[in-house]
């Protein structure tokens, strides 16, 4: 053994005995009861209704890019519900356990979360909502529309996009498991060091989370690589970089940044693995070890990464604005150049993290000013959104609320980000909840966009759209809720109040922390009716339904041009790009609705199960490394090697779908909008995505068409 | 996309060098890694030259084994590995340069003696 931590370890289970399972915890025993409960609903319907082929064949092993980014945004949805919860547990403490007189419960002193148990759930919080939620959510977006959008069969590497997708999954569950198995690391979503380290750490909560993070972290890079090799090489004819939709330049930019920025938080993360496993003194205090090193490495990722998460985030505002004011976005050189421009500057700018750290003042002055330079491209870009709805015919859509929702949101959070990176203001409010509230205030336009994108694009992929009036319920549910909540945060982080506390000394803080608590009541409340609508959507899809292939009626760009739901194909024959915004110039030049006369044979992967195998490989490995059972982390690694040799060997050839298939199947869709074509019938169009079947010439009967 | 083919290994983006290619590069490198090497090692030359020398063998030694080994170059399969080589270049230096001027500035005002004492900032 190279290193020592406390506990008995034996060969079958490493560190792992029944102890670990967390039986005597009420909350933890209630949600493992709660999540069986649901797993066990899950299974039985699956198999009551006999889909586990189904969904084996069509989902689990499938290659295609917009299954793969529905998948994506299902975990990312799930899990943000999950970091959802975490939150609200952390204001009731918050709000439980305020002054001496303040009773305890279940254990506390104070409130009902022990401090141990408080830190798990703020850590597990932070990297949930970020690495597995907000993350996934995006990347999932990006697949699906993407390709869509540059006229592309798929992605560049549908193989290497289906591996990305597992391997985050592997990740998410190694994080999920850890709630029922163990525990989780208590030091931050940043992984405050030299708390990490064993010495301060010796569970097994820190291995959890640094694993967690470096295979999500390895998913997310190649999923950086797929984006910009998509964008660079698979755009249809005469789509020339100037005619690209900003959503794809936004792409490319965050791709560019990811690519180049999660690899430092693997190593980074790796390093310190290596202090938990072999000894070494990379990040220790002492020995040689600079544990400030850690925070270092740790930003060059960090800061990168949010802007990783914004910029997808403005390219899906560039696409909902125009959309909903009738009219082309304003300034699309400068869109496009203010996007690169933000990528490039967001790599300098990471030390504005830890200015107090105590760097001399020539480097804190250039960190301030390279961080206000952000400033600039961003103001360009709400220039040209805000001329973009100047004199726009604007429509109020649920999707053009939640963008111009995130608009106002991006005011505030980019105020207080300057305020944030002056040096000598941030020396007094660093650490406390002031910078709590400027970057929920941030990620809330990220979530804003996200949340827009899923009410935008939904019909494009599912042929039905989502239900204005509960969507509605919840946009402005969740702006009051955000406006409570971190209105009450900022100004309690003003009144000095430090970050991540669980117990609050000061009772004269209380009404601000109720204020806080009403603000994610109603962030509850918008949830519910978050559920709901999609509820309500999926039942009455037929009312819902879009009979043309643009569901807004003024949409611009190249997704709309195929069909929705779109086939699994993407395009019958490969459009050829006359302009930017090619959807709105076919329709201005009654291009909308021609069909080709002859349809070319399409070539497509074969589905292949590798890729969930080599996810199965990972979080064995993951599990094996954190509770050191060394022969299952050996076995998950050699998995990995022979899968990985395996597909070397087993590339298969690949289905060609005939051209007289394409023909027939396109003849099932509607000519014309307003017309229902056969292939929209079934559950939001389904069998417009079996791969296998043919179109179903008779009018569905409401199931799923099976192959 | 105007090359078809389904055999991934004919894409000439992901063939290695080939062996002449390989050896040629391999004895050019051992040149400019040698050649320097003896300069300094029998004091040929004043130190500023030497060092303009030694820069310059290392700038060449990279181009060739860019070239040779890792297939950069300016043709239209190449372009963009090339130009991610290049993009890649000012985020390097600047995340390491910016990284050892803050360690510089910090150690000296945060007085940790172990790392002022650190070899690598010249106490
Ligand atoms: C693009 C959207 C943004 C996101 C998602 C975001 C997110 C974050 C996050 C996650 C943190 C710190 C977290 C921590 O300490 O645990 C943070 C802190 C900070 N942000 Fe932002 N931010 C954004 C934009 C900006 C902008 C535009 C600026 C300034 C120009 C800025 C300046 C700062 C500063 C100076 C801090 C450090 C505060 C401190 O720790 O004392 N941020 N932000
Ligand atoms: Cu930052």
């Amino acid at each position: 053994m190279l290193v020592d931590y406390p506990g008995p370890w034996t060969f079958l289970l490493g560190r792992l005995d029944a102890r670990e399972i967390p039986l005597q915890n009420p909350i933890l025993l209630w949600t493992f009861v709660l999540v069986s409960v649901g797993a066990v609903a899950v299974i039985g319907a699956v198999t009551y209704y006999g889909s586990w082929g189904y969904l084996w064949r069509e989902w689990l092993t499938s290659l295609d890019h917009k299954r793969i980014g529905v998948m994506y945004c299902l975990l990312g949805v799930a899990m943000m519900f999950r970091g959802f919860i975490d939150g609200v547990m952390m204001r009731t403490q918050q709000l439980m356990a305020v002054g001496p007189k303040s009773p305890g419960y279940m254990g506390a002193l104070h409130g009902y979360l022990p401090p141990y148990h408080f830190g798990q759930i703020y850590s597990a919080h932070g990297t949930i909502m970020i690495l597995f939620a907000i993350t996934p959510i995006l990347v999932g977006i990006m697949n699906i529309i993407v390709p869509l959008q540059i006229g592309a069969r798929d992605m560049a590497y549908p193989y290497l996009n289906a591996m990305s997708f597992w391997l985050t999954a592997a990740a998410t569950g190694l994080v999920m498991i850890s709630l029922f198995v163990g525990d989780f690391s208590h030091a931050g979503w940043v992984g405050l060091s030299p708390l990490t380290e064993l010495a301060y750490s010796p569970g097994v909560g820190v291995d959890y989370w640094s694993w967690a993070v470096q295979i999500g972290g390895v998913g997310t890079t190649l999923a950086s690589i797929n984006i910009i090799a998509t964008i660079i090489k698979m755009r249809a004819p005469g789509m020339s970089w100037t005619r690209m939709p900003i959503f794809c330049w936004t792409a490319l930019s965050a791709s560019v940044v990811g690519l180049s920025s999660f690899p430092v938080l693997t190593a980074a993360v790796a390093l310190l693995s290596l202090d938990r496993y072999a000894g070494t003194h990379f990040f220790t205090p002492g020995l040689g070890g600079n544990l400030m090193l850690y925070t270092d490495l740790f930003w060059i990722w960090g800061h990168p990464e949010v802007y990783y998460v914004v910029l997808p985030a403005f390219g899906i505002l560039s696409e909902i604005i125009p959309t909903f004011s009738e009219k082309p976005l304003f300034g699309y050189v400068t869109m496009a150049a203010a996007s690169i421009a933000i990528g490039g500057v967001s790599w300098s700018v990471w030390l504005h993290h830890f200015f107090t750290m105590g760097a001399g003042p020539g480097v804190n002055a250039f960190f301030s000013i390279a961080s206000m330079l952000v400033g600039i491209p961003t103001g360009v870009k709400v220039f040209n959104w805000a001329f973009t709805l100047y004199r726009g015919r604007v429509r109020f859509d649920v999707p053009m609320l939640w963008a111009l929702g995130a608009l106002v949101l991006l005011l505030t959070g980019g105020l207080t980000g300057m305020m944030l990176a002056m040096p000598a203001i941030n020396y007094t409010v660093h650490n406390s909840v002031f910078v709590v509230a400027h970057f929920h205030n941030m990620l809330n336009v990220v979530g804003f966009a996200c949340f827009g994108a899923i009410n935008y694009w939904f019909p494009k992929v599912f042929g039905f759209r989502l239900d204005e009036r509960t969507g509605k319920l919840a946009f402005w549910f969740f702006s009051a809720g955000t406006v409570v909540l971190f209105g009450s945060m900022y100004a309690l982080g003003f009144m000095g109040m430090p970050r991540r506390m669980d117990y609050i000394p000061f009772t004269s803080w209380r009404p601000l922390l109720m204020g806080e608590e009403a603000g994610i009541l109603l962030f509850l409340v918008a949830s519910y009716y978050f559920v709901k609508q999609l509820f309500v959507s999926i039942r009455d899809r037929a009312k819902n339904r879009v009979t043309a292939s643009d569901a807004w009626g003024t949409s611009r760009s190249l997704e709309w041009l195929t069909h929705s739901p779109v086939p699994f194909y993407n395009f019958a024959v490969q459009p050829h790009i006359n302009s930017r915004d090619e959807w709105a110039w076919r329709r201005e030049h009654g291009l909308g609705h021609v069909r080709p006369d002859r349809y070319e044979d399409i070539h497509l992967p074969d589905n292949t199960p590798l890729p969930v195998m080599l996810g199965a490989c990972a979080f064995a490995l993951g599990f094996g490394l954190v509770w050191r059972m060394y022969w299952l982390a050996a076995s998950g690694l050699v998995g990995i090697v022979v899968l990985v040799i395996a597909r070397s060997f087993q590339d298969g050839p690949g289905h060609t779908v005939p051209g007289a298939r394409i023909r027939q199947m396109e003849a099932s869709y509607a000519a014309a909008p307003g017309e229902v074509g056969a292939a929209r019938d079934p559950v939001g169009g389904v069998a417009a995505w079996q791969t296998a079947s043919a179109p179903r010439p008779r009018a569905g009967d409401g199931r799923p068409a099976r192959p | 996309m105007s090359i078809e083919t389904r055999d991934p290994l004919q894409h000439p983006e992901v063939q290695l060098a080939r062996g002449r290619h390989y050896v040629g590069a391999y004895v050019v490198s051992l040149l400019l890694t040698g050649g320097p090497l003896w300069l300094v090692v029998r004091h040929l030359g004043t130190p500023r030259r030497l060092m303009i020398v030694v820069i310059a063998s290392a700038a060449a030694l990279t181009l060739v084994q860019g070239y040779f080994w890792l297939r950069l170059d300016f043709s239209r399969t190449q372009r963009w590995m090339t130009a991610a080589l290049v993009l890649f270049i000012p985020l390097v230096v600047m995340t390491i340069g910016l990284t050892a001027w803050m360690f510089a500035t910090l150690y000296a005002r945060t007085m940790i003696p172990t790392l002022m004492h650190a070899p690598a900032f010249g106490h």
